[in-house]
Formats: C-alpha cells, sequence, structure tokens
C-alpha cells in the first residue's frame, strides 16, 4: 500500500477545535460553571502534576546515579569501595606519606572529611594508580 | 554535583512553566480541558482529566518543551496530541486492536461488539494517519446517533468551524451550538461508560 502523505485527521481535527474554542468568549466556554471552582480545580490539578513531576525528576537522577555507578562497577574499571572509611582513610595516609609527589593530599584533612568523601578519594587514588601503573602491575598488597 | 543544563532561550523555563500555567484564567482552563476530553474521546483508558494531568506532569518535567513563541493553549494541544497518538500506537502493537479499522477482505467486520485483531504496521507517518483515522472512526461511532453532531464533526475534521461551518452545514448558529455541544458531551471517555474500575 503505497500512501501519500496527509495530515494526521486527529491533528487537523483537534487544530480546528482549539480554533472553535479561542473564538468562544470565556462566558461560552465556562457555560455557567463557578470560575472560581474551575480554578481550584484546575490549580489542584496543577499541583499534583507539579508532584508527579518532581517524583519522575527524581527516578530519573537517581536511575543516571546508579547508571555511573554501576559503569564504575562494571569490568575493566577501578573497584567500587568494599572498604570502610577508616581503611580509605588509612591507605590515604599512607599514600600522602610516600609522598612521591604526584600527589598531593594533608593528612590531617582526612580527619575532617566525611566518611563519604573519604572513599570517594580513595576511589579517585585507585583509579589514579591504575592509570599510572603499566597493566597486570597490582597495588602490590 | 550534577544540574540540569539550562534551557536554550527559545524555551521556557520549568519555574516559567509553572508560572505561566498558574497564570491561566478559569475560561483557559476549561479549554484546556475541552480539549483533553475531545483527544480522549474514542481511547479506553484516557480521559480527559488524566490526559491533561500527564500533559501537566510532562511540561513540568522538561519531557515535553514549551517553546516560547507558542501559547498556552497551543503547547497543551500538542502535548495531549503526542501523548493520544503515542497511546495509539502502544495499543495497536497489542494483541487485539481495539480501535483498528479492517480493509475489506481481511476476514473481519467492523462491530461494536467484535473488535478483530489487526497486526500493527510500523511505518511512521502512514501509521499515525491510520491511527488518526481509526481514532477518528471511533468518535464517529460516538455520535452515529446524532446527524447534526455528525456534520458538526465532519466540518471541523476539514478544518471548517464556527460560522463558516453553520454556513456550511447549512445550520443557524443556534442549531450549530446545540449540536457542537452534543458532540463535546458526546466524547465521554469510553472508560467512564463502562464504569472500568
Amino acid at each position: 500500500m503505497t500512501a501519500t502523505f496527509k495530515p494526521d485527521p486527529m491533528e487537523v481535527l483537534m487544530d480546528t477545535y482549539l480554533a472553535e474554542l479561542l473564538e468562544m468568549t470565556d462566558e461560552q466556554v465556562l457555560d455557567g460553571k463557578d470560575p472560581a471552582a474551575v480554578q481550584a480545580n484546575s490549580l489542584q490539578l496543577l499541583d499534583a502534576a507539579k508532584a508527579e513531576a518532581g517524583r519522575r525528576r527524581l527516578a530519573a537522577a537517581r536511575l543516571k546515579l546508579q547508571a555511573k555507578k554501576d559503569t564504575h562497577d562494571g569490568p575493566g574499571h577501578a573497584p567500587t569501595a568494599q572498604i570502610t572509611a577508616d581503611e580509605a582513610r588509612a591507605a590515604l595516609r599512607r599514600a600522602a606519606a610516600a609522598n612521591d609527589g604526584h600527589y598531593t593530599l594533608a593528612a590531617r584533612q582526612l580527619d575532617e572529611m566525611a566518611d563519604e568523601d573519604v572513599i570517594r578519594a580513595y576511589l579517585q587514588l585507585q583509579q589514579l594508580e591504575g592509570a599510572r601503573k603499566p597493566s597486570g602491575e597490582s597495588d602490590g598488597e | 554535583m550534577m544540574s540540569s543544563p539550562p534551557p536554550a532561550d527559545d524555551s521556557l523555563s520549568l519555574a516559567e512553566v509553572d508560572a505561566a500555567l498558574r497564570a491561566l484564567l478559569p475560561a483557559d482552563w476549561e479549554r484546556a480541558l475541552r480539549l483533553a476530553r475531545f483527544r480522549a474521546g474514542g481511547l479506553a483508558d484516557w480521559t480527559g482529566e488524566s490526559l491533561l494531568s500527564e500533559a501537566l506532569a510532562k511540561l513540568l518535567a522538561g519531557e515535553r518543551v514549551w517553546r516560547r513563541d507558542v501559547s498556552a493553549l497551543q503547547t497543551l494541544k500538542n502535548v495531549l496530541h503526542s501523548l493520544a497518538s503515542n497511546d495509539r500506537k502502544k495499543q495497536t502493537g497489542a494483541p487485539i486492536d481495539r480501535f483498528a479499522t479492517v480493509d475489506v477482505g481481511a476476514g473481519g467486520t467492523e462491530d461494536e461488539d467484535h473488535m478483530p485483531g489487526v497486526a500493527a504496521v510500523d511505518e511512521r507517518s502512514p501509521e499515525s494517519i491510520v491511527d488518526g483515522r481509526s481514532q477518528l472512526v471511533a468518535i464517529e461511532k460516538l455520535v452515529a446517533d446524532d446527524e447534526d453532531a455528525q456534520m458538526v464533526l465532519m466540518a471541523w475534521s476539514e478544518g471548517i468551524r464556527g460560522k463558516a461551518a453553520a454556513e456550511d452545514l447549512d445550520f443557524d448558529m443556534k442549531r450549530y451550538d446545540a449540536a457542537r455541544k452534543r458532540l463535546e458531551r458526546k466524547l465521554e471517555p469510553i472508560a467512564n461508560l463502562r464504569n472500568i474500575q
């Protein structure tokens, strides 16, 4: 079947109906309904839609974050932390003590950092170490 | 911390969308609702209110863009149409297409009680045209017992409305308005009529 392009009939209908509604006066459109009641109901609908929109944006953000985490957990990437914040601090202190000039890290800052920031810094260190070391070399455990 | 990129200058920000919707006058809200009811007509799973609600959520979530040079009602009309069209495409992918028009010779009949199954053809423009026609057929069925309302629907589907439509149909404005109102009332969604829980 070959279809010659025609506009979507429902779209034509909607355009016509909208034009019809816009030509009508506000009184005709309201058709005896109380404007205040219409306004109140509509704002209720709007508020509910806004709440739903917020939930969707949050869900989308969480999915994005999870996808990011999954990427980091994937094969060929640096491992996620199976490590406590204290262990991460100890590892970072050792790196700072080695002081080989590659990283600048004030040991006292570690005590002031939140746990999740410490773990994040540890993971970044792991990634950087992985990037520096030739393939196959371990962390020296 | 990642944040959303700012909207293009030719689109409203989410805050602007919210403000613009809150500024709508009661009559414009009523127009929006009527548009939604009209677009939901013939669709089993939507009411006008639920379709409008979804359109608002899409705009407020940034899932649909509101261009700066387009009015609120035009924007809502576009989103409503898009949502309903997408819904139709999902429906036609189901085992039983409740709204398809059956070609003569395909073995089925257009019968309100026996909706034939028709395989959806996955082509873009032709499918959307078929979907639009199918919904138009569904709406025509809703007004099958009202000749004047059918005439108004036909005029609108040709892009003719208001006084021009009344003249073409040889209606006075009173008769035209009455037919229009009956047409609008008959677009009560099928779901409501069935009292589906």
